[in-house]
């Protein structure tokens, strides 16, 4: 039977007596606490302004039309930064177009098979592993395998395999928690319809989980548009007073590219005049946010038209 | 509708002054006048949406951090106004102590869930700490079950344990009034059976408002029972007099199970 | 309809394909990665001494110079193969042999400067030739005075080479007295070169008077005995407090690049975690729906920077600081090094610290929270108690991920600390101030560093290789312990 002796209701007042010291110390301890952690919610906003704000403010008087479109001279002292800019926007196109499709099917490849065997969940560890993996290594690997076992030379063609190779893991993952996100509900009606096993994953699963790739894939690219490390040894250069000239043999020939600009501008101080690394500092963060921005575009557009 | 006041020969232990209740303009109570008695069992009962979980939760401000939530009239608890202004959170939850509809105990042990009110809110340590966990047990009839294990997860227990481990989280901290949601629908026939002899027990000591969609749980467990529809009480009374002689049709209906 | 039929084929295979590639891919990479290592072990390990004869009141006394009226000469004896121990101690050598001795010491002396006359580094020679641990050397030195050498006794002097340190040699080496020249009475001579890198012995003069009479001198023989095989020496070797791959006798220790890394790390993570959780709570718990919105773009934007820009931070505005305040006390150049390092790192990493642990700190279930709201707990109570309890194996995760990447990080720590290899050094407090503030080097700056002038396929290059599998071993460990625990935390709740 329900056992409810030893229990007598103590008369409130005495428990309040109890409690009345603690809650004072309760609430003033709870007061500090939430302000400090609104004050760091603060600073960190804070933080990003004053970055941005500096970076803004010291780049933006060398950002003009002739920066962005003209070569540099004078040995790298004076001029633009525009080889650097389509060094980088070539890698990026090539890695994005390589990349794509190795990622974006990697992807579906995990989410549909993903537990089915010891395999795959090892694949799905390695690639886990492989996202985390410092992208200093992967320059290492293309250096070895593409520059010097291929034989491609430091050169673009080099770059976008390495490029490409960095980017794939983060891009398997994004595209497979996209997927993972698509209700059930929506895949067996897609079964339900009679369409098989591919179709709905086609038709249904895809465009539902497609801001979410598209994301991923746009973020991924941001990294290694900013990432001075996979191009390091493989495809960078960085005197270049040419102007580029796109032909066939540039696939073969080593890009300027705006992080290593900045990598050895630091290198070789005096050289380059501060203004032009902040200027291109900027130039090279407005591309990041651009296609940053262009993801979170894309996201809501897509959200609105598919949901 | 105004519902009758306090039955006279009651003490209340707590009452709602025309309190209203409107998350983003939906309206879920409007003008509610209730009394509750002390030391008895109420039980609210009514269609899904008709508010009464929105009642309990009013009475221990559980609604405020609803986003879009509008709280007009007043709930008095000891004569004052919980809703008034520089009112101490703190000590309203612990004389008003509340379980939900699904057990949450902390991950954290048996001992740890039980112990963690008294030593916040009243700094007890050692052997009085021990004492009231388990006081508070025993008022669960959860202590035979787990005085050996204290020291295991409240996880791993099993779901109506997991419940009486919330009720005697709930009553370690002293509270007067014990609030209800749906104590029971989320677990098996045995466990129910249990918890609701339990409820009858706290009713002897405690003031204990009770929401269930169960009717036939209502009328085995409170003394007084309150029936509401599109967040107006539609009757109230005590519970024989509820379901055996309902004075409104609305009652009979429910009651009779021609809606649910 | 058959054309639908044969795109969703195509969906189909191109599925399988690109998952076929993942695979091979990550085999490659794990392959690779192994393999160009092995340019490591082919490393050679050189050693080198400066053996000389001289009086024992010369006038730069703690140089080993060769006197002009002494003479040694030396010759290869052949190489240890067998890592054992049986070899003949005793034997003599042949007359080829000392038929092959060359003079050390090129005594055209017309002059007495005995800068002139330096000794040679005895064992150039030996670097020529590729030596594997498993080779030893043995060389044979004669050791006479000329006619008019005048002093009373002689005094075989040795020391290190410059840049040569026995401890980063994997052989036992030994000097050791063969025969003394008929009736000259002499104790018998063995010095351990480990043990006694530097050091002098006296010998009773010994006079040659003519050319035949040369090779009757003191006989001595140097050995370097293998001690082990030349992998393990190489990994001995790596694991070691010193990293000098370019100068001569080159040195693979990454230990202070592991250290500093580590350090970095530490100082890193330990910094942001607080802050990145505090912002995390504020964000989860306390925020309003409105101002979330508003601070997931501003966080994106700081993960956007790329750490190049970190870099140049730190460098322009970090550092000249970190310079004024402890420049004059420890005589710094700049401020660079790993406490600026660790500073920009903190601010890399904060971004993903906070988006992972606010992602933890949603996925505990409301009602928990409901709980203990109801039970009276403050909010401070609830993160404390409940909340970052319950939160603990995404937190875990976050913390690990974080530690991965910035353990990873290359441009910051090349920017903000490309210094020379250190040891970390913690022994008094200025020591430690000063390992914070002056520029070192980490694993991966490193490797970017020096690929640029390695030679493809040399030891050099295999090294660089054998810090990037370092690296990547760690990380992936660091990275599959935080696979582990998210799993683990999805289950959870």
């Amino acid at each position: 039977m329900i056992e409810a002796a030893r229990s007598k209701v103590v008369p409130v007042a005495e428990w309040e007596v109890l409690a009345a010291r603690q809650d004072v110390r309760r609430a003033r301890k709870n007061a500090l606490l939430t302000s400090i952690f609104g004050a760091v919610g603060l600073a960190t906003v804070l933080l990003v302004f004053v970055l941005v704000a500096i970076i803004a403010y010291k780049g933006a008087p060398t950002i003009s039309w002739e920066f962005l479109t003209q070569p540099p001279r004078e040995g790298m002292s004076a001029g633009g930064v525009a080889p650097m800019i389509l060094g980088s926007l070539l890698l990026m196109l090539g890695a994005f177009l390589l990349a794509t499709p190795l990622g974006v099917f990697g992807g579906i490849c995990l989410a549909e098979y993903g537990e089915r065997s010891r395999l795959m969940r090892l694949m799905h560890a390695s690639v886990a592993a492989l996202a985390g993996t410092p992208p200093i290594v992967y320059g290492l690997f293309g250096l070895a395998i593409f520059v010097l076992k291929f034989h491609f030379g430091v050169s673009l063609i080099a770059g976008w395999c390495t490029l490409t190779l960095f980017c794939v893991p983060s891009i398997v993952l994004t595209t497979e928690s996209a997927l993972k996100t698509v209700p059930a509900a929506l895949i067996d009606g897609g079964l339900a319809l009679g369409l098989s096993r591919w179709q709905t994953l086609w038709r249904i699963a895809l465009p539902y989980a497609l801001p979410g790739i598209l994301t991923g894939i746009i973020l991924s690219l941001g990294r290694a548009v900013g990432e001075a490390t996979p191009v390091l040894f493989t495809a960078s250069v960085y005197y270049s007073t040419a102007e580029m000239t796109l032909g066939w043999d540039t696939l073969r020939q080593p890009v300027a590219n705006l992080p290593y600009y900045l990598a050895e501008g630091y290198r070789q101080p005096g050289v380059v005049p501060e203004r032009l690394i902040w200027g291109a500092c900027l130039t090279l963060i407005i591309l990041t946010l651009l296609l940053n921005a262009g993801a979170i575009l894309i996201r809501s557009r897509m959200r609105r038209r598919y949901l | 509708m105004t519902a009758t006041m306090a039955i006279p020969t009651q003490k209340t232990a707590i009452e709602t002054v025309d309190l209203s209740v409107s998350y983003n303009g939906k309206s879920a109570l409007r003008n509610v006048n209730l009394a509750f008695p002390e030391n008895a069992v109420t039980a609210l009962i009514g269609p899904s949406g008709c508010g009464k979980s929105t009642l309990l939760r009013a009475l221990n401000r559980m609604n405020d951090r609803i986003p879009g939530v509008d709280i007009r009239g007043k709930v008095l608890l000891n004569g004052k106004d919980i809703y008034a202004r520089g009112v101490n959170l703190t000590r309203l939850r612990r004389e008003v102590g509340m379980v939900f509809q699904k057990p949450n105990p902390f991950p954290m042990s048996i001992f740890e869930n039980v112990a963690l009110g008294p030593r916040l809110h009243y700094g007890l340590r050692g052997r009085a700490l021990r004492e009231v966990v388990e006081d508070a047990l025993r008022k669960a009839a959860l202590w035979d079950e787990v005085k050996d294990e204290l020291h295991k997860s409240g996880l791993a227990l099993s779901g109506g344990q997991q419940q009486r481990l919330c009720i005697a989280r709930m009553l370690a901290v002293q509270p007067r009034i014990l609030l209800m949601d749906e104590p029971c629908s989320a677990l098996d026939p045995i466990s129910t059976q249990k918890i609701e002899e339990l409820i009858i027990e706290l009713g002897k000591q405690y003031t204990v408002i009770v929401v269930t969609h169960n009717l036939q749980q209502a009328a085995r467990i409170s003394h007084y029972t309150g029936f509401l529809m599109y967040g107006e009480v539609i009757e109230w009374g005590e519970t024989r007099q509820l379901f055996e002689r309902p004075r409104r049709p609305e009652t009979e209906d429910y009651i009779r199970g021609r809606f649910g | 309809m058959w054309r639908i039929r044969l795109f969703d084929n195509l969906v189909q295979v191109a599925t399988w394909a690109a998952g076929g590639l993942l695979l091979l891919t990550i085999v490659a990479v794990f392959y690779y990665l192994f393999t160009e290592s092995k340019y490591a072990f082919q490393r050679q390990f050189p050693f080198g001494f400066r053996i000389a004869l001289q009086p024992p009141h010369s006038e730069y006394r703690d140089e080993v110079s060769m006197d002009p009226t002494a003479s040694l000469l030396a010759t290869h004896r052949e190489g240890t193969d067998e890592l054992d121990d049986a070899e003949d101690a005793t034997r003599l050598p042949s007359h080829e042999e000392l038929m092959q001795m060359q003079s050390l010491v090129t005594a055209t002396a017309q002059t007495d400067d005995p800068n002139q006359l330096r000794a040679d580094a005895l064992f150039r020679d030996c670097m020529r030739a590729p030596k594997r641990a498993e080779q030893g050397e043995r060389f044979l030195l004669v050791a006479f005075a000329l006619p008019n050498y005048t002093a009373d006794t002689m005094e075989l002097a040795w020391e290190p080479d410059v840049s040569f340190d026995p401890a980063y040699c994997p052989y036992q080496l030994r000097l050791r007295l063969v025969r003394a020249p008929q009736g000259v009475q002499v104790d018998p001579i063995e010095i351990d070169l480990r043990r006694q890198p530097k050091g002098r012995i006296a010998l009773p003069v010994w006079k040659a008077h003519t050319q035949e009479e040369w090779l009757q001198g003191y006989l001595f023989e140097l050995e370097a005995r293998p001690t082990t095989s030349t992998t393990w020496a190489t990994l001995q070797q790596f694991l070691k407090p010193d990293w000098a791959p370019t100068i001569l006798y080159a040195r693979f220790g990454m230990l202070p690049l592991l250290l500093a890394t580590l350090l970095i790390t530490f100082l890193a993570v330990g910094l942001a975690t607080p802050l990145g959780l505090a912002a995390a709570v504020y964000l989860s718990e306390q925020a309003s729906p409105r101002i979330r919105e508003w601070f997931k773009p501003i966080l994106e934007i700081l993960a956007a920077i790329p750490t190049v820009v970190l870099g140049y931070f730190g460098v322009m505005l970090i550092a000249p600081a970190l310079q004024q305040l402890f420049g004059e006390a420890l005589q710094l150049s700049s401020g660079r090094g790993l406490l600026a390092t660790a500073l920009m790192m903190t601010v890399f990493i904060l971004p993903t610290v906070i988006s992972l642990s606010e992602d933890a700190l949603r996925a505990v279930p409301n009602s928990l929270r409901e709980g203990a709201e109801a039970l009276g707990l403050t909010l401070a109570e609830r993160v404390r108690l409940v909340l970052l309890p319950a939160a603990k194996s995404g937190l875990m995760a976050a913390g690990l991920l974080a530690i991965a990447r910035v353990m990873g990080e290359t441009m910051i720590v090349w920017i903000l600390s490309g210094g020379t290899p250190t040891m970390p050094d913690f022994s008094s407090p200025t020591a430690a101030l000063g390992t914070l503030v002056k520029p070192t080097r980490g694993i991966p700056d490193t490797i970017a560093i020096e690929m640029g002038n390695v030679e493809f396929e040399s030891p050099h290059y295999g090294h660089l290789f054998l810090l990037g599998l370092t690296l990547f071993v760690l990380t992936l460990g660091i990275n599959l312990l935080g696979f582990a625990y998210r799993k683990r935390a999805q289950v959870q709740l």
